[in-house]
């Protein structure tokens, strides 16, 4: 089917799924990630053959990602309409458990604002910078600063368990004014 | 110990599937065009028509809103034009409806959506005899989880499996029963995967004898026939598959008499059995496709079951019996009429349906509860439907 979208199927069928972990990460409920990520794809579409020219759409995505993520309680207000009490699927102590140690990190992010999400998803999954950072959410490095602090505090606030994890923040933190 | 990076890159990984949104993206991003070519003539036609500017502007704000612009189906009174020959985009639904007028040729048959919005009726599939009692729930079929195949009952009773996309249509080694087809519900059920068909016959309103169920394979290497009609709650990728067995009495709608649940493998051998009663279900829905349907990996089984006035949705461990987390969606309450499955879209949601009035099906995120509606039915009811699950 020749209609001008192929470049933007082929885009979709490569970066999609990495695209989607990413909003994933951000919402921390996948129907969330699905509606994020959809209308970052729609946006993408409607643009679609100005931003192949400029030839790096994998970046434009990534920027309307995390930008939509800071903005996205005015949709999540709306969209959520019923949510039961969440059982406790971990059945084991074991914070050494791969599955266990994920789901307490999930659980204690979702407890976080969209922003300071974003950050820790910036700085310590996509390994980014403070100035990357700043540039990437429109913000200044000394908000990703203060954001990135906040955040991890409240995580081991949140989650004492995760401390251990965190620890090689500290010195990610130490050199990352990148 | 496991770096924080490569715990966030494990949750990353174990995101939703991208399913069909490049296409959903292409549709949105083609009205928003037409939209804006438009938009000089319609700022003229909204200065001389204020009644029609709120009519047009109302439906953008609730795409805003709810974020998915094309979930609201408008179901037509009169029958949609057959199928074309030649093929068509996926197909995102199939329904049916009852006749407003029983003369009417196709009215009984499963009207199906593609992906474009264009909607058909399949005009070579078994059609009830529209004089039949619940004849609206007859007949059967079933869109792949991808939304390029239909497989379902024709007009011989043949089961046959179409491609939509080429318009190519197989007939499989299934034998024909007219008479029953047309008598009682018929279930298929299709593996997330796409590669295996179960075909259930449930006695639900006849107690008359009913073909044997059959699970099988699209390569035609595996063919299972089951001792009794039923009840084959889906099948997994792996090719195993729930049964109750033995199975109930004819005409099933009698909980108190359940039998056990038992998993099969591929081969045909049983490897374990889940208790009767497990989830709470003596007190609601018997063991149909409708309201049970094991996971794409055949490790759980998603249940609906009644807790006085309330459904509720149960996970079971199809290894051990033990039941998970129970959810209450509130959107799910059964006062306006009992939701019904519509399938795992893929390891963690569920899809649920509810119909009065309309219908309206919910995602529901078994590890969360947290339940989204992901499309609305207006205009006639439909009575069953069948979804193309990695399109919902």
């Amino acid at each position: 089917m020749v209609d001008g979208y192929e470049g933007f199927r082929e885009f979709v069928l490569a970066r999609g799924p990495a695209l989607m972990g990413t909003a994933y990460l951000l919402t921390g409920e996948r129907h969330l990630a699905e509606d994020l990520l959809q209308i970052v794809l729609s946006r993408l579409a409607a643009r679609w053959q100005r931003i192949e020219r400029d030839g790096n759409p994998e970046a434009y995505a990534r920027t309307a990602l995390y930008r939509e993520s800071v903005s996205w309680w005015r949709v999540r207000r709306n969209r959520e309409v019923a949510v039961a009490e969440i059982a406790d699927a971990t059945g084991t102590d074991d914070f050494t458990h791969a599955s266990v140690r994920r789901l307490v990190l999930q659980r204690a992010m979702a407890r976080l604002t969209p922003r300071q999400r974003a950050v820790l998803v910036l700085r310590f999954y996509e390994d980014l910078g403070e100035a990357e950072t700043a540039r990437l959410l429109g913000c200044s490095a000394g908000t990703v600063k203060s954001q990135t602090h906040h955040a991890l505090r409240r995580l081991r606030s949140i989650a004492p368990e995760l401390a251990e994890l965190l620890a090689e923040t500290d010195s990610a933190r130490s050199g990352g004014a990148r | 110990m496991t770096g924080l990076r490569e715990t966030l890159r494990e949750i990353a990984d174990s995101g939703p599937p991208i399913g069909g949104m490049a296409e959903r993206a292409i549709r949105r991003a083609r009205r928003r065009r037409a939209r804006a070519v438009f938009a000089p003539l319609l700022a003229a036609a909204l200065v001389t028509a204020t009644v029609a500017v709120v009519t047009l502007v109302r439906p953008a704000d609730q795409e805003a809103v709810l974020g998915v612009p094309d979930q609201a189906i408008t179901v037509a009174a009169e029958p949609p034009r057959p199928l074309p020959g030649g093929g068509t985009a996926p197909i995102v639904l199939a329904y049916t409806v009852q006749c407003d007028h029983r003369g009417v040729p196709g009215c009984a048959q499963w009207r199906v959506r593609t992906t474009e919005g264009a909607e058909f009726r399949v005009a070579d599939g078994f059609e009830p005899d529209p004089r039949a009692r619940m004849y609206a729930h007859l007949g059967a079929l079933a869109v792949s989880p991808d939304g390029t195949r239909l497989a379902y009952f024709d007009q011989d009773a043949r089961l046959a499996v179409l491609d939509v996309t080429t318009g190519r249509k197989t007939l499989t080694a299934f034998p024909a029963d007219r008479a029953a087809i047309g008598k009682d519900m018929v279930n298929i059920t299709w593996s997330a995967s796409g590669a295996w068909l179960s075909i259930d016959f449930t006695p639900v309103y006849s107690a008359a004898p009913t073909p044997r169920a059959v699970v099988m394979d699209l390569a035609g290497r595996n063919i299972t026939t089951l001792d009794a009609g039923c009840c084959v709650l889906g099948v997994a990728d792996d090719g195993s598959y729930p049964v109750q067995a033995p199975a109930p009495p004819a005409k099933i709608f009698r909980p108190s008499e359940q039998a056990p649940l038992r998993m099969f493998e591929a081969d045909g051998d049983s490897h374990a059995v889940v208790p009767s009663g497990a989830g709470a279900q003596e007190e609601g829905y018997p063991y149909l496709p409708a309201y049970a349907r094991v996971s794409p990996d055949g490790t759980r089984l998603a249940l609906l079951s009644n807790r006085g006035r309330n459904t509720e949705l149960s996970l079971i461990d199809t290894a051990d019996g033990r039941v998970g987390p129970v959810h209450v969606p509130t959107q799910l309450q059964r006062e306006e009429g009992p939701p019904e499955l519509a399938g795992w879209r893929d390891a963690a949601t569920v899809l649920v349906w509810k119909r009065w009035s309309g219908a309206e099906v919910y995602a529901v995120d078994v590890n969360t509860a947290l339940t989204t509606r992901r499309l609305t039915f207006e205009g006639k009811t439909p009575f069953r439907i069948s979804l193309a699950t990695l399109l919902i």
